[in-house]
């Protein structure tokens, strides 16, 4: 996950923006009460929004209380609590960022290998804990971070099966928040395009950079010869085409609260990022 | 049952056109059209369904209850046939559309793999591009919609599922203001698409 799953704020309503910054606020409070005070630093727009799907489709009512943060001493804000969805979330950003720093120590550069062993010493404490609460979860990053290895080092040049690996990574996590069948399913290809989003958002990110530096990347590959504006064009439309089937799929998601704001996210959210990264490439080219 | 003003989200004491409203708001989003294909299409059914009884139940209490109308609302509740052809492919081909259906895709996709290229008409390419809809596989899917509609021009299925993801493809999600009036655009392209093709006569097989 890299940030790219987060709402328009401007479209939100004054209360839906205060409920959102509540969630943010509490799961940062979450990270330390698990995994301690340099933990927070790894919140994300990403994890927010899991946490904040697993509060919409959960039983109980979160607790919204004001609180005071440690980064903002001076004044209370409100912080929410007491749910699961809180904890489970914080596992996950715990699992996320241990296996993403494991796929870094197999980075070319020397200075980023130096800093993913410092970062892995660092985080092994929560990583342990977060496995052994979530094992098949942890088998599932694992899983997506050498198949993600070894389409890489063939050059795989087929978009689809580039972002499997995080896809079917998140189509697990998602479909682990859900309480039977018929929720998982809708969850799992939640995830699952979720995690396609956010894995071709990156790769259009990082565009301009991996052409100039020769890296990896499955749109360079797959428009091999495309004048760089088609190029974005296209990888644009494969954005476009993932939002459209999420927002179908969330449709059928029996969501009891915060319906605004996860629809919000998943819908302009989603398409103002993609639009922002086909810009950011213009400029870059330009 | 559950209250139906509930289902359709309106308070008991909305007026009849918010009811309406409401109704064909729902009936768009969860129409089995956009849902063809779909692994979720099953959970899309059920839900249409919910709609219309609410619909047909407040229709029957505000008409003084008792007898009302049989059913006003449309769709969905006699279940969507989408798994049936406009023609009758080949048979090997025919059995494979109903593993599709029912999940078994690995098996599928080996089966259709199997097919010499020279066999592999409209219909391989529309069945292999469900299967990658399927799985998530999205611009794969695109792909083999689009050599299916070259094959089979005339094939209104194929077209239909090759415009739903072109239509995506174009604009994303479909709730922002922009898309409003696309969901129109695909409903009056497939209409004049059936329209053109029943002019024709049956000739073509639609």
């Amino acid at each position: 996950m890299f940030g790219y799953i987060r709402p328009v704020e401007p479209q939100l309503r004054v209360c839906e923006l205060n409920t959102y910054k509540a969630v943010y606020c509490g799961l940062c409070r979450q990270l330390g009460r698990s995994f301690g005070l340099l933990a927070r630093f790894t919140l994300s727009y990403d994890t927010t929004f899991l946490a904040l799907l697993g509060m919409g489709i959960g039983a109980g009512d979160p607790e919204m209380a004001p609180g005071r943060c440690p980064f903002h001493p001076l004044r209370k804000m409100p912080l929410c609590g007491g749910t699961p969805a809180l904890a489970f979330s914080a596992d996950m950003a715990a699992l996320v960022l241990w296996w993403k720093l494991r796929d870094d120590l197999a980075d070319e550069g020397i200075g980023k290998r130096l800093l993913a062993r410092l970062g892995l010493f660092l985080t092994k404490g929560a990583y342990r804990k977060a496995a052994a609460r979530h094992r098949s979860l942890d088998e599932a990053f694992r899983r997506m971070t050498e198949n993600q290895q070894a389409l890489e080092s063939r050059s795989c040049s087929n978009v689809d099966e580039a972002a499997e690996p995080t896809a079917a990574a998140l189509s697990a996590v998602f479909a682990a928040l859900g309480q039977e069948e018929k929720q998982q399913r809708v969850l799992g290809r939640l995830g699952y395009l979720l995690g396609r989003f956010a894995y071709l958002a990156d790769a259009l990110d990082d565009l301009a950079e991996d052409r100039c530096k020769g890296r990896y990347n499955p749109f360079l590959l797959a428009h091999a010869g495309t004048e760089p504006e088609e190029l974005r064009r296209q990888c644009l439309s494969s954005l476009y085409l993932t939002i459209g089937e999420t927002e179908l799929t969330y449709r059928l998601l029996e969501v009891r609260r915060f319906g605004p704001i996860l629809e919000n996210i998943l819908t302009l959210g989603l398409m103002s990022q993609a639009d922002r990264l086909a810009k950011k490439g213009v400029e870059k080219d330009g | 049952m559950a209250d139906p003003y509930q289902v359709l989200g309106i308070s008991s004491n909305a007026t009849d056109d918010e009811v309406k409203n409401a109704y064909r708001q729902l009936a768009r989003k969860y129409h089995p059209d956009n849902y063809v294909d779909n692994p979720l299409a099953d959970l899309a059914t059920e839900k249409m369904k919910e709609i219309n009884e609410a619909y047909d139940e407040i229709q029957r209490r505000r008409r003084g209850g008792g007898q009302g109308p049989a059913s006003q609302s449309y769709g969905g509740d006699q279940g969507y046939d989408w798994g049936q052809a406009q023609y009758a492919p080949p048979s090997q081909l025919d059995d494979i559309r109903r593993m599709i259906q029912n999940g078994r895709l690995p098996e599928a996709e080996e089966l259709l793999e199997g097919i010499p290229q020279q066999r592999r008409d409209g219909e391989w390419n529309y069945l292999m591009g469900t299967i990658y809809y399927t799985k998530g596989w999205l611009d794969s899917a695109i792909n083999y919609y689009a050599a299916a509609c070259r094959l089979s021009p005339g094939n209104l299925e194929y077209r239909a599922a090759y415009q739903r993801l072109m239509q995506q493809r174009q604009y994303g999600a479909y709730t922002t203001t922009a898309a409003a009036c696309d969901c129109c655009e695909i409903c009056s392209t497939i209409y004049c698409c059936s329209s053109c093709c029943s002019c024709m006569g049956n000739g073509c097989g639609c």
